[in-house]
């Protein structure tokens, strides 16, 4: 809370190219300043926006593609959304190359972030005869889309009012992720509970997501998973 | 039973994939013949003959595959997978390159540019020499 | 048990995301060549890309060029008659105000309409998208050389400005990589340097005054390539192969005016500011150490003292000692190199600076003079940049070294081979 205000902290993520910082400038306008993210030599936009009576702190991810955090980009993005846990993620999905886009928010429902998908650049797509189902797309990921062409603010002012709702229904959203086969979920599953095993692993980061992390040998958890006494057995059963 | 198409997508060569399979064919073989009296065991050993088979027969497809950096505009494939160190292979992955896509040749030779999942990727040469593809058209109808 | 490859997850995930969009999506599939393609099968070509590229970055200068000079021929003349409103500059005061101020920094002024235009130009390019198209034509030929592609973005907006350049090599993967390509930016001729080519170029070169300029950018390119091909070779901590090249093209875009605008906007701000103080600044310490002792002469003035004592440096060059005072002072921003000659030459009682500049240069001279402006440092904003992006000053004042010896190298070859040319004709 500030000053009778209530505060939120939106979290700007998407693809290179997505028009992120478009929607940026126009959530954020002339209330921005450039920084850099602590120890490393990366740009840190951060904003406010107030709209409603809430006053929303806006920052910018840098463009990835994934969560793996082999680059510095990718790594910034993902430890943000873990540690600071902000109370809405903006996906923004550039509608005319949806197919692709959509990989980062199946991670990022993965990582159980909240999301809000901001369906952008409506009118590349249109040009390109892409008519979608909004409501279908809405439901089959669990979270709202809400459609924008960032270029002439259209959507801008649906998209602030889906963030807020997203806010206050915080932990309430449909948890919706990938299922990847009987085999493969057992496998998860195995790994999974062993995590559970240990509360402090298990509180940090969502357990199946991490699992997933661990099985697909991603090295940058490996940090995380050090400190755990159950660390051997995690990495015996992912197979390390 | 095994991941779906147990594809190599690694730094491994197809063919010391392959050696190692014969042996365990040779195993499992030498095995079926000395307790072939036991039902059970022997039906288990024969699924995993049969999908030591279909293994051979994918790294057979990998090696029928052709590298994208030869092909010219115009040429569409599907990916078969690489050859290659990790790093690039999981960007690769996260860009749409997984087995199975469809990619198109946009322009080139010897870089690329490829459609792949709907957008425009520019590959180095190195790169586009490393990634098999299979011309073939039976696997036009998967859509 | 299942076997987890490392592209398991990754399939599983884009054969969701079909399922997903086949039931949301319609208008899927059409995988028709679009206009951006047709394009690309121009700028991509095999053997066209360079060659477009070129002809391109041409283009791009001689825009900035010709449509500027009308422009700077007026505001030349609005400061010519604002000096001269108080009559002859017989008391220092006058002086301060025609020969400092309207001379020197006005002078300056005049410039602001080639750079913006050429900034203009850029926007344009990089609003449209060909510039990672220009990075991937150049990269199959860098590749060759054993350099890598996605560097050169950065280098292209080093002509703009190597400050935000430099900033620009952070989307470049490898360290090794985005080391040299900081290491070679300020190679790439940066808009504050382009005031000198047009002076001594329009000054010397009549007719092709706009192929000595762009000259200037293409040895620029060709010393960048050079260079970072020597360091790979030569310094082991830059050694190896350069990281993979894999770019996502998005398509071409037609240039938004409003943001091209905005963007030239900003950076004529940032130009304003910079004369208003350092240019400035500058400009008011020249007139003085150029006019006092009162009454002694430029050439015995305080600054005419400096320049005799640096005046052996560039000698050998065929640079005279006010040159060697305008590459001095060079140093806080490369804009005052032009300056510098404005109140020099002004102070010393030459009415019209073009003309002052073929007294005191030959074309051979002039042609060194612009490449050692080119290459000599780095202007004090870019060397701090430079600090703050590698965090180490080793690498920096390696930096300023390599370039200080290229640049009398390079200088020193234009004037040999020139004058011999010279001399056999």
């Amino acid at each position: 809370m500030k000053g009778g205000k209530i505060v939120i902290r939106v979290a700007l993520i998407g693809n290179p190219n997505v028009g992120k910082t478009a929607i940026f400038n126009n959530l954020t306008g002339s209330r921005q300043h450039v920084g850099n993210w602590p120890g490393v030599t990366v740009e840190k936009k951060e904003g406010k926006c107030t709209h409603k009576e809430t006053e929303m702190e806006v920052v910018d991810l840098p463009g990835t593609y994934s969560l793996e955090a082999h680059a510095i980009d990718e790594r910034i993005a993902r430890d943000y959304i873990i540690d600071e846990k902000p109370d809405v993620v903006v996906d923004i999905v550039d509608a005319s190359n949806i197919e692709r886009n959509l990989y980062l928010t199946l991670l990022l429902l993965e990582l159980e972030a909240n999301v809000v998908i901001a369906l952008n650049k409506m009118d590349l797509a249109a040009s390109k005869k892409y008519e979608f189902d909004i409501k279908e797309l809405s439901l089959l990921l669990g979270v709202p889309v809400i459609p924008t062409v960032a270029k002439t603010q259209s959507g801008m002012d649906k998209l602030r009012d889906a963030v807020l709702d997203a806010a206050v229904r915080k932990d309430k959203h449909r948890k919706v992720t990938v299922g990847y086969g009987d085999d493969l979920e057992a496998r998860i599953k195995e790994v999974e509970d062993l995590i559970l095993t240990d509360t402090y692993l298990a509180n940090t980061y969502p357990p199946r997501w991490l699992a997933i992390r661990l099985l697909e040998r991603d090295d940058s958890v490996m940090d995380w998973i050090s400190l755990s006494p159950k660390r051997d057995q995690i990495l015996e059963v992912a197979r390390w | 039973m095994f991941g779906s198409r147990g594809r190599i997508f690694g730094a491994k060569k197809i063919h010391e994939i392959e050696e190692k399979v014969e042996h365990v064919h040779e195993d499992i073989e030498h095995v079926l013949k000395s307790h072939s009296g036991d039902e059970e065991v022997s039906s288990h050993l024969k699924e995993i003959d049969r999908h030591l088979h279909e293994l051979i027969a994918d790294s057979k497809s990998l090696e029928s595959g052709v590298p994208l950096g030869l092909l010219a505009a115009g040429d569409e494939g599907v990916v078969l997978g690489y050859c290659g160190g990790r790093g690039v292979a999981r960007r690769l992955l996260e860009l749409g390159f997984t087995p199975s896509s469809k990619i198109k040749v946009i322009a080139g030779f010897p870089g690329l540019l490829v459609d792949v999942k709907g957008s425009r990727i520019a590959l180095g040469r190195g790169i586009a020499m490393k990634i098999l593809v299979d011309l073939d058209e039976r696997w036009k109808d998967s859509d | 048990m299942v076997d987890v490859n490392a592209d398991t997850f990754a399939e599983a995930r884009y054969k969701a995301i079909d399922h997903i969009l086949h039931t949301s999506l319609a208008g899927r599939g059409h995988h028709a060549l679009t206009t951006s393609d047709m394009l690309d099968r121009v700028f991509l070509h095999k053997r066209l890309g360079i060659p477009v590229f070129l002809s391109l970055m041409w283009a791009t200068f001689q825009f900035a060029f010709a449509v500027s000079e009308p422009f700077m021929v007026m505001l030349e003349s609005v400061f010519g008659w604002l000096g001269g409103l108080f009559g002859e500059p017989l008391t220092p005061l006058i002086s301060l105000w025609a020969d400092g101020i309207c001379g020197g920094l006005g002078f300056v002024l005049v410039f602001i309409f080639p750079i913006m235009f050429l900034f203009i130009a850029l926007a344009i390019l990089e609003d449209s998208g060909y510039l990672p198209r220009a990075a991937f034509v150049m990269d199959r030929l860098m590749y060759r050389l054993g350099l890598h592609g996605r560097s050169f973005i950065p280098m292209l907006m080093g002509f703009g400005c190597n400050l935000p350049a430099i900033m620009a090599t952070r989307s470049i993967d490898g360290e090794r990589d985005r080391l040299i390509t900081i290491l070679i930016n300020p190679l790439m001729s940066c808009g504050a340097r382009l005031p000198v080519y047009v002076l001594i170029a329009g000054a010397l070169f009549g007719a092709y005054a706009g192929s000595a300029i762009f000259s200037m950018y293409v040895l620029g390119i060709v010393l960048a390539i050079i260079m970072a091909l020597l360091f790979r070779k030569f310094i082991p901590s830059l050694r190896g192969k350069p990281a993979p090249f894999i770019m996502e093209l998005p398509p071409y875009h037609r240039p938004d005016v409003k943001s091209v605008l905005l963007y030239m906007w900003s950076r004529a701000v940032i130009f304003l500011k910079k004369a208003g103080t350092i240019l400035l600044g500058g400009a008011l310490v020249l007139w003085f150490m150029a006019s006092f002792p009162w009454g002694r002469g430029v050439e015995s003035s305080y600054v005419g003292m400096l320049g005799h004592i640096l005046e052996p440096l560039v000698s050998p060059l065929g640079f005279d000692w006010m040159a060697a005072i305008a590459l001095f002072f060079g140093f806080l921003a490369k804009e005052i190199v032009v300056e510098t000659l404005g109140i020099l030459y002004g102070v010393g009682g030459s009415g019209a600076i073009t003309g002052a500049v073929a007294t005191h240069m030959t074309p051979v001279t002039g042609l060194a003079f612009m490449a050692f402006t080119l290459i000599y440092l780095p202007c004090l904003a870019t060397v701090g940049i430079v600090k703050a992006e590698t965090g180490s000053w080793k690498w920096t004042g390696f930096m300023v070294l390599y370039q200080l010896v290229l640049a009398y190298v390079v200088a020193g070859i234009i004037v040999v081979v020139g004058n011999f040319i010279i001399g056999v004709l």
